[in-house]
């Protein structure tokens, strides 16, 4: 029975695995071939499409802008939602319960909700249309995961800890550093990866932001890129790669805490 | 529990009260565009002015692109107190608007389509300024042909279009919608550029009895399935009908013009299997860069628009307007590539005017066959070195003499081009008929004409 | 624990001052992009504006208007198939995974949950582009079939009225399946094996198992993949954007797209935030419907 059992096993999980890596060899080989219509031709491997792309559609430049983006709002949003998990965890702030509630909250409200009125304060600052407005409703939008996810983390510190060392006379902010964020540095590993992938990752909200030309974030170039070259799929499939290339390198080192992330994530909201 | 209850329920109502002040008790700004009635237009007294350029030309290895780059230089020289600063636009339907309506950051002079989607939508909102100042002192009326400047006016009422003052200048570059066809192909069909409607129908069937595809054609992307079918209302309907419907000079009913004998014939030849393969999956682009390769005997796209890498790969085909099926004069939709419109809240007015005036002139015309794109106005001889230049030259030529210059059909409506693109996909995919779709049309068209009463 | 009371609460209380500093860069930075925008999609659904001139209060035409907009049912209409391909096919196929796949351990399965995982962490641009040239007149489907001799068979996959919703979904599926997989999957591990012993004590067979062990045990995953998936369905935009832009005529759009239509290029911005608004309360719904469901199977 579990001889038969573990066969259906592999031959499951080998057969999911064939449909997710079929398609990508497909965009791998059209990236690499010299045919337009992306036709795959491994005797004639070619690295020109890379070298096109880059050069026609600038792609440098935008890899550039979402690379500054991402890190940006990485630093950023780990900086102020580790600070507020901390005081509504740790220091206990009076009301914090409404306001972790109010926080969560937006976990539930869509991007499409949000959408509108904000293309129209954002175009009313004076860097509207750039990537400075993208920054901050990225950083907006990641506050209600951020607090929540550090939120449970600290939550795990034995309270024990934070008690010594206030007795210690440490001011809120040495225990903070000192203590609290050492030992939740898987979390906020985590939440950097997480934060990297979701900003790296978004059309919707750059599509909408995003006026000027020369400030579009990657996904929104190949976006452009996309209805310029529609034919060409040796030359898309090459700027799709490049545009994969930077989240699955990061997903190849640190597959385990992505995954984690999301599922443990998901289940605890 | 009490204190931060009603703690946190004060921290809601700061930012409810926050961010209704924020929009302004109702969201917007009644603030109209002022009046010019002081123009200047000798540039010596403009003093040192820096002018903002939008615009959407972003390729600088296209014909446009390299125009545009010879004309902000030659302007620059020309009246070195102005310096030209360039801004891009990527989608100018999407964006346009609210960027003229940022009083700090509005660029001077923006590009803004003919019709009602644009040039008529921003103008009724106060967001261009009227040129007819300027026009009396430039002279616009006098030195442009009507049909063409009739397509950048708009009343200032706001409920008419083709009508009423000027709102903007086109520049010196057309793109009419035409048909290319492969010189080689043609030949080797035995066949001779089609001089009537008849014979060019006939040129596709005989294409297609050889084996080759007599028209390159991509809908799966939306509008450019719309170019065909101006095309066929061009050749085949009344120009009167078509202007009258356009600019709403007199009450037109859509049943009555030709207009369902064009989508008829257009449903005709894509069951006669005269279209590429399968061509509602085919994006436009696909079909046009095919053509391009050689695949194909015509395409029905704009001038001045197709992929060509070199001059000597264009020469390879040749261009005509479709023949009127009633053997009439020549008409063609056509129009300025592009028409330009200064910003109601602009600060440089003036420098913006003399731009326009600029970009008008024949030396713009000089430029556009510079780059071998067809220019719009003023006189040019078709003796240039290539000869698919020199086939648009001809067709400017002969549409110029015979007034024959009719308006794109979707500047009738804001929404127009979305219809037309979605009842022709609708058409294609079998779910409706020609006689659906001229009633779509005219809902569109009813529905609109209503909101302007 | 010698210090008095009086100093701790002391502490406590300047603490407390220090911790609204901390908390207010979050505070702020989440108030300006989410709280005062959403409440602001709500003031703008009550008014007709165009984004510039002055809007005019209509107070709840436009979503009375929605119940007449024949566009406007077609989108959710689509919605309600691409629930099928995002929630319902992702999530059967991850269930009868978790039933089949064994307890026990499997060689290599970090490789296997790495590689299955992977069309999450892909961002929509890139599987847009995957797909649209799979599906493609002249793309790896067609000459599959070509190459099969079933000539007959090619489609204009994405110009085609049948097909472009069905196969967007396809592509949606496949995103969402390697989701749905390791939830279960991971789900399962937890189930103590002394249920599936006593069960099959009783003599239950394969099936009345999954139904009375499985199927319970992995309720909170169950009630996390439906959530994430049925919005994600809800929330589709980059994938038909990037690929049909709604078309062939309007047969694959969704309210997103709508949305994206109406407030930004027919300039009717109050419409737009009504749909806005109508994602967000749907989305409330769907979570709380599945909260009360899984609570009440309690």
């Amino acid at each position: 029975m579990t001889r038969l059992n573990r066969v259906v096993t592999y031959v499951i999980l080998i057969s999911f695995s064939i449909l997710v890596i079929v398609p990508l060899l497909l965009l791998l080989g059209a990236a690499f071939s010299p045919v337009q219509s992306g036709r795959i031709d491994l005797g004639d491997l070619n690295y020109s499409n890379f070298v096109n792309v880059w050069r026609e559609a600038e792609f440098g430049k935008h890899l550039l802008i979402s690379l500054r983006l991402c890190t940006l709002v990485v630093a950023i949003t780990l900086i102020i939602t580790t600070l507020a998990a901390y005081a509504i965890a740790i220091l206990n702030v009076p009301g914090s319960k409404w306001i972790f509630t109010i926080i969560l909250a937006g976990l539930m409200i869509p991007l499409e909700s949000i959408l509108v009125p904000l293309y129209f304060t954002m175009r009313a600052m004076p860097f509207g249309g750039g990537a400075t407005t993208l920054l901050i409703a990225h950083v907006g939008l990641n506050v209600s995961f951020g607090v929540f996810w550090m939120r449970a983390a600290f939550l795990a510190i034995p309270k024990s800890l934070i008690e010594s060392a206030s007795i210690d006379g440490a001011s809120p902010f040495k225990t903070f550093r000192m203590i609290v964020l050492p030992l939740t540095k898987p979390a906020l590993i985590t939440l950097g990866l997480l934060t990297f992938l979701w900003t790296w990752n978004d059309y919707f909200l750059a599509v909408i932001l995003i006026t000027d030309p020369d400030q579009l974030p990657v996904t929104l170039a190949i976006g452009e890129f996309a209805t310029k070259y529609t034919n060409k799929y040796n030359l898309m499939s090459a700027a799709a790669v490049l545009v994969a290339l930077p989240v699955v390198t990061l997903y190849i080192f640190f597959q385990r805490k992505f995954i984690q992330g999301v599922l443990t994530g998901a289940l605890k909201g | 529990m009490e204190q931060s209850k009603r703690k946190t329920s004060g921290v809601i109502a700061i930012f409810v009260a926050f961010s209704l002040a924020l929009t302004g008790c109702s969201p917007g700004s009644s603030d109209s565009g002022s009046d010019t009635s002081t123009v200047i237009i000798d540039p010596a007294e403009m003093g040192d002015v820096t002018l903002t350029v939008l615009d959407s030309f972003t390729d600088n290895a296209s014909p446009i692109g390299l125009w545009m780059l010879d004309i902000v230089a030659g302007f620059e020289a020309k009246y070195p107190n102005i310096k030209i600063k360039r801004e891009s636009v990527q989608d100018i339907t999407t964006n346009l608007k609210l960027k003229l309506a940022d009083e700090k950051n509005t660029p001077d002079v923006v590009p803004a389509n003919q019709g009602w989607a644009g040039v008529g939508d921003l103008s009724s909102n106060g967001l261009l300024l009227n040129l007819d100042a300027y026009d009396k002192a430039y002279g616009w009326s006098e030195k442009l042909p009507t049909t063409i400047l009739q397509q950048s006016m708009a009343s200032t009422d706001g409920k008419n279009i083709g009508q009423g003052s000027l709102f903007g200048v086109p520049i010196n570059q057309g793109a009419f919608v035409t048909v290319f066809y492969n010189r080689a192909m043609l030949t080797k069909l035995g066949l001779s550029v089609p001089k009537t409607f008849a014979e060019f129908e006939a040129a596709m069937a005989k294409a297609k009895s050889a084996g080759q595809t007599p028209m390159q054609l991509g809908t799966q992307d939306g509008w450019p399935a719309s170019a065909t079918l101006l095309a066929l209302q061009a050749a085949l309907d009344s120009s009167d009908d078509i202007i009258n419907a356009v600019f709403a000079t007199s009450n037109v009913k859509l049943a009555d013009t030709k207009l369902e004998a064009a989508v008829t014939a257009y449903k005709k030849w894509a069951d006669s299997g005269y279209f590429t393969k399968d061509f509602v999956g085919v994006p436009s682009g696909t079909a046009v860069q095919d053509f391009v390769d050689g695949k194909g005997l015509f395409v029905i796209w704009y001038s001045g628009y197709l992929p060509f890498k070199s001059q000597a790969q264009g020469d390879k085909f040749g261009q005509f307007l479709l023949p009127r099926a009633d053997g009439g004069a020549l008409t063609g939709v056509g129009a300025s590539l592009q028409q330009f419109s200064v910003a109601a809240k602009s600060d440089a007015k003036d420098a913006a005017a003399l731009f326009l005036n600029y970009m008008a002139s024949q030396e713009a015309g000089d430029f556009a066959i510079k780059y071998k794109a067809p220019p719009l106005f003023g006189k040019f001889e078709a003796s240039s070195d290539s000869p698919l230049l020199n086939d648009g030259v001809v067709t400017l030529n002969l549409i110029t003499s015979s007034n024959g210059y009719l308006p794109y059909f979707d500047w009738a409506t804001p929404t127009m081009l979305d219809v037309m693109t979605q009842q022709l996909q609708s058409l294609f995919g079998g779910k409706v008929s020609p006689k659906d779709v001229v009633a779509a049309m005219q809902k569109d068209y009813d529905t609109f004409r209503e909101s302007k009463k | 624990m010698s210090a008095s009371p009086s100093l701790a609460r002391k502490k406590k209380k300047s603490g407390s001052k220090i911790g609204f500093l901390y908390l207010l860069p979050a505070l702020i930075a989440y108030g300006y992009v989410v709280i005062v925008p959403t409440f602001q999609s709500l003031w703008f659904s009550f008014f007709k504006w165009n984004g510039i001139t002055e809007a005019q209060w209509v107070g709840l035409n436009n979503y009375i208007g929605f119940l007449s907009n024949p566009l406007i049912k077609q989108a959710f209409s689509h919605t309600l198939v691409l629930i099928l391909f995002y929630s319902v096919l992702p999530i059967s196929l991850g269930l009868l995974s978790a039933a089949l796949i064994s307890k026990t351990q499997i060689r290599f399965s970090g490789f296997f949950r790495s590689v299955i995982f992977l069309p999450q962490i892909l961002t929509s641009v890139v599987i847009a582009v995957i797909w649209r040239q799979i599906f493609s007149t002249d793309g790896i489907l067609n000459d599959a079939l070509r190459a099969v001799g079933l000539e007959s068979l090619t489609q204009p996959w994405l110009g085609s009225f049948t097909f472009t919703l069905p196969v967007l979904g396809l592509a949606g599926s496949w995103t969402t399946m390697g989701l749905c997989m390791l939830l279960f999957i991971s789900g399962t591990a937890n189930i103590s094996t002394e249920l599936y012993d006593a069960a099959k004590l009783d003599g239950a067979g394969a099936i009345r198992e999954f139904f009375s062990v499985t199927l319970p045990g992995l309720r909170p995953q169950l009630a996390v993949a439906m959530t994430l998936t049925l919005i994600a369905a809800l929330r589709v935009f980059d994938l038909v954007w990037l690929t049909t832009r709604g078309g062939p005529g309007t047969s694959s759009i969704t309210p997103s797209v709508l949305l994206y239509s109406k407030a930004f290029t027919q300039s009717d911005v109050g419409a737009g935030a009504a749909i806005g608004v109508l994602l967000a309360i749907l989305a409330l719904v769907v979570a709380l419907v599945i909260v009360r469901v899984m609570d009440d199977k309690d």
